[in-house]
C-alpha cells in the first residue's frame, strides 16, 4: 500500500466515524479542526484504524501522536514491521 | 483582598521561584505566575470596563490560568468560555451573564469576535508583564469568583455563580483533608467550564503544589497519563470513565509508585474501576468524591479501604460522608428525613451551597431554600440510602438528568434542540452505557438523514451532549400509557452498540 492509498483509506475511516463525507483530512489536522472530536471518537478512530490496516495500536503509541500526519507515519511503519 | 489570593501570595514571596504550573513541557514559577495576572489584572483597571463579568476563553495555555487570578485581583468574576462549545451556546451564556470583557489568546480573537465586539477583547499577547511580586489592594463589595453553566431541561443552560465564601468553605476541607507542599505535583485534567477543575487548581495553589496540566485535546485519559507518567505526577484527580480509555489502551500494565492520591469524580465509581487502578497506582489511597456544581465542587468523600467492597451497591462504592462544612439530610417527597437504610433525595446545604441560578428564579425556587437559621440548602435531585457503615451510596437520579464524560446533560435539553431542528415533537434520547462509558442515543420520527441532523446538533450543543447516533423510525414506538416505548428502543436498537 503506498502513502497515498493509506492516505485515502485513513480519510475513509475519518468520515465513517464523524458521519460526514465532507471531511477531508492533511497531515496537519488536529482534534481541534473538526467539530466533534473528543475523547470517544478519538478512540474509535484509533479502533477504526486497527481494523481498516489490521495493525494494533496502544496507548503509548497514542501518548505520541499530534496531529494526522503522525498517525500516517506510525500506521506505515507498522504495516512495514 | 481575598483570602484564597493571599495564601497564594505567601507562596509568590516565601517560595517566588517554586514551580506553579506545568502545561505542554513549559514550566511557571508562582512568581511568574502572579507577575502575568497582575499585569492582566492592571490591564483590565486600565481599560475601565462598566461593571460585569469577565469571559475566559478556554485556550488551556498559562495564561489563560493567569487571566483566572487577574479577574480576582481586579475585583471581578470570571466565566470560562469552553471553546469546544458551539457559538451559539456561548452567545447564550453572555448573553445571560453580563460578560464586558474576554480574555483570549491572539489566535483565538477570530472566535472572539463573534461572542463580544473586537473593542472588549483582551489577547494576552498585547499586555506587556513585568516582574511583579506586588499585592494589589483591590477592595470588590462583591463576593462573586465564577460562573458556570449547566444543561437546562428547557434548553437554556443553567448559570451557577459561586462566591469566593463558598469556594474558600470547600478549600478549608481541602487542605485538611488534602495537606500538600513545594514536593507535591497535582493532575489538572479537566476542562475550566468543568468546577472539578477549580477546585485541583486552587487546592494545589493555595498550599503552594504545582499544578500539571496535561492536553485537553484528543484522549484526555491518555494524555493525562503521559503527564502523570512524564511529571511524576502525584496527586491524581479522574473521572472513572478514564480507566476505559487506559485499559482499552493497554496502559495499565504501566506501575505508577509515585502516585499517592486518586480522587475518582464527576461519575459513579464502579468497585472494580477503583481495583482496576490499584493495580497501575500501587501506592495511592483512593477517594471516591461527590458534588453537584450547586454545592461548590464536592459535597461528600468516601476513601476508599478493606471494607470497601463489602459496601458497594449495584457494584457502585459509597459517596460517604459530608465534608467539613456541608449538612445533609436524606428525604422522601414530602421532604420528611427517611429512615436509615431507606432510599431518599439527598439535600445538602452549608456554606458551600450557591443562592440559585443566573435569571432563573422559578428554577431555583424549585431547588434552593433557606432555613429557619438562614442555611441555604439545595435539592441535589440524587436519590441515595445510608448503608449499614453510615455512609452513603449513590443509587440513581431522581429526573432524566446523566453524566457523560463527567458532564452534567438534562436529557431534556438535547430532545429539546433535536426537536427544534426536526420541527415536531416526534423525537427521544437515551442515554446507554458501552464497557462503561455513558453515551446518547437518539430517536426520531420520520424520514431523516443522520449526517445532516448530527451536524445540526454539533451547531447547537457541546460536543458531549451530541449523540453518538440518531436512528430514523418510521414510527416512534409507544406503550401501553401512551409514553415512548423506551424499554422497546433500548432493547431493539441499543443491545450491540
Amino acid at each position: 500500500m503506498n502513502n497515498e492509498q493509506i492516505f485515502e483509506k485513513v480519510n475513509g475511516v475519518f468520515r465513517t466515524i464523524f458521519k460526514d463525507d465532507t471531511i477531508l483530512v492533511t497531515r496537519e489536522t488536529t482534534a481541534k479542526d473538526i467539530a466533534g472530536w473528543d475523547s470517544i471518537t478519538h478512540l474509535d478512530i484509533i479502533t477504526g484504524m486497527e481494523e481498516a490496516f489490521q495493525v494494533e495500536i496502544t496507548g503509548f503509541e497514542v501518548m505520541n501522536l499530534n496531529n494526522v500526519g503522525d498517525l500516517l507515519d506510525l500506521l506505515a511503519q507498522k504495516m512495514s514491521e | 483582598m481575598q483570602a484564597i489570593l493571599k495564601d497564594i501570595y505567601q507562596t509568590v514571596i516565601h517560595s517566588p521561584h517554586r514551580a506553579a504550573l506545568i502545561i505542554a513541557s513549559e514550566e511557571w514559577s508562582y512568581t511568574q505566575l502572579w507577575s502575568y495576572a497582575e499585569s492582566y489584572a492592571q490591564m483590565l483597571h486600565d481599560r475601565s470596563f462598566p461593571p460585569g463579568k469577565i469571559g475566559i476563553y478556554t485556550d488551556n495555555t498559562k495564561e489563560m490560568y493567569a487571566a483566572i487570578l487577574a479577574t480576582w485581583l481586579a475585583g471581578r468574576s470570571f466565566i470560562p468560555l469552553n471553546h469546544k462549545f458551539p457559538k451559539e451556546r456561548l452567545k447564550a451564556i453572555i448573553r445571560d451573564s453580563e460578560v464586558v470583557s474576554i480574555f483570549c489568546l491572539a489566535s483565538s480573537r477570530d472566535n472572539c469576535k463573534e461572542l463580544l465586539p473586537q473593542e472588549d477583547l483582551i489577547s494576552y499577547n498585547t499586555v506587556s508583564v513585568l516582574p511583579n511580586n506586588r499585592l494589589s489592594d483591590t477592595e470588590s463589595s462583591d463576593d462573586l469568583a465564577y460562573t458556570l453553566f449547566t444543561s437546562g431541561s428547557t434548553g437554556i443552560p443553567k448559570g451557577i455563580p459561586i462566591g469566593h465564601h463558598h469556594l474558600q468553605a470547600l478549600l478549608e476541607d481541602m487542605k485538611e483533608r488534602y495537606p500538600l507542599g513545594e514536593n507535591d505535583k497535582v493532575l489538572q485534567a479537566f476542562e475550566l467550564s468543568f468546577d472539578v477543575s477549580i477546585a485541583c487548581i486552587f487546592t494545589a495553589w493555595v498550599q503552594g503544589a504545582t499544578l500539571v496540566v496535561p492536553d485537553l485535546n484528543g484522549i484526555t485519559a491518555i494524555n493525562a497519563f503521559k503527564a502523570i507518567y512524564d511529571h511524576q505526577v502525584n496527586f491524581v484527580t479522574l473521572p472513572p470513565s478514564a480507566l476505559f480509555y487506559l485499559r482499552r489502551l493497554k496502559m495499565l500494565s504501566m506501575p505508577l509508585p509515585w502516585v499517592t492520591k486518586t480522587i475518582f469524580t464527576g461519575e459513579a465509581l464502579p468497585y472494580n474501576v477503583a481495583a482496576e487502578w490499584k493495580t497501575c497506582a500501587v501506592n495511592a489511597t483512593i477517594d471516591n468524591a461527590y458534588g453537584p456544581t450547586e454545592g461548590t465542587v464536592w459535597s461528600l468523600i468516601y476513601a476508599l479501604d478493606e471494607l470497601t467492597e463489602q459496601q458497594t451497591i449495584n457494584g457502585l462504592c459509597p459517596i460517604g460522608r459530608p465534608t467539613k462544612h456541608i449538612q445533609m439530610r436524606i428525604v422522601n417527597d414530602k421532604g420528611e428525613d427517611v429512615s436509615h437504610n431507606e432510599r431518599g433525595e439527598l439535600w445538602i446545604g452549608g456554606p458551600q451551597i450557591f443562592h440559585g441560578y443566573v435569571n432563573q428564579p422559578e428554577k431555583s425556587k424549585e431547588v434552593v431554600f433557606q432555613d429557619n437559621q438562614g442555611t441555604y440548602w439545595y435539592k441535589t435531585g440524587d436519590i441515595v440510602v445510608k448503608n449499614q457503615f453510615d455512609q452513603v451510596v449513590y443509587v440513581n437520579r431522581k429526573d432524566n438528568q446523566v453524566q457523560i464524560n463527567g458532564f452534567r446533560v438534562e436529557l431534556g435539553e438535547v430532545e429539546h434542540h433535536l426537536r427544534g431542528i426536526i420541527k415536531s415533537d416526534a423525537a427521544v434520547v437515551l442515554a446507554h452505557e458501552n464497557k462503561g462509558v455513558l453515551e446518547l442515543f437518539a430517536f426520531v420520527q420520520g424520514t431523516w438523514d443522520e449526517q445532516t441532523l448530527l451536524n445540526e446538533m454539533r451547531l447547537k450543543v457541546p460536543g458531549y451532549m451530541v449523540p453518538r447516533s440518531i436512528f430514523d423510525l418510521d414510527e416512534l414506538p409507544v406503550n401501553t400509557s401512551g409514553k415512548v416505548d423506551k424499554t422497546l428502543l433500548r432493547s431493539k436498537y441499543l443491545q450491540h452498540e
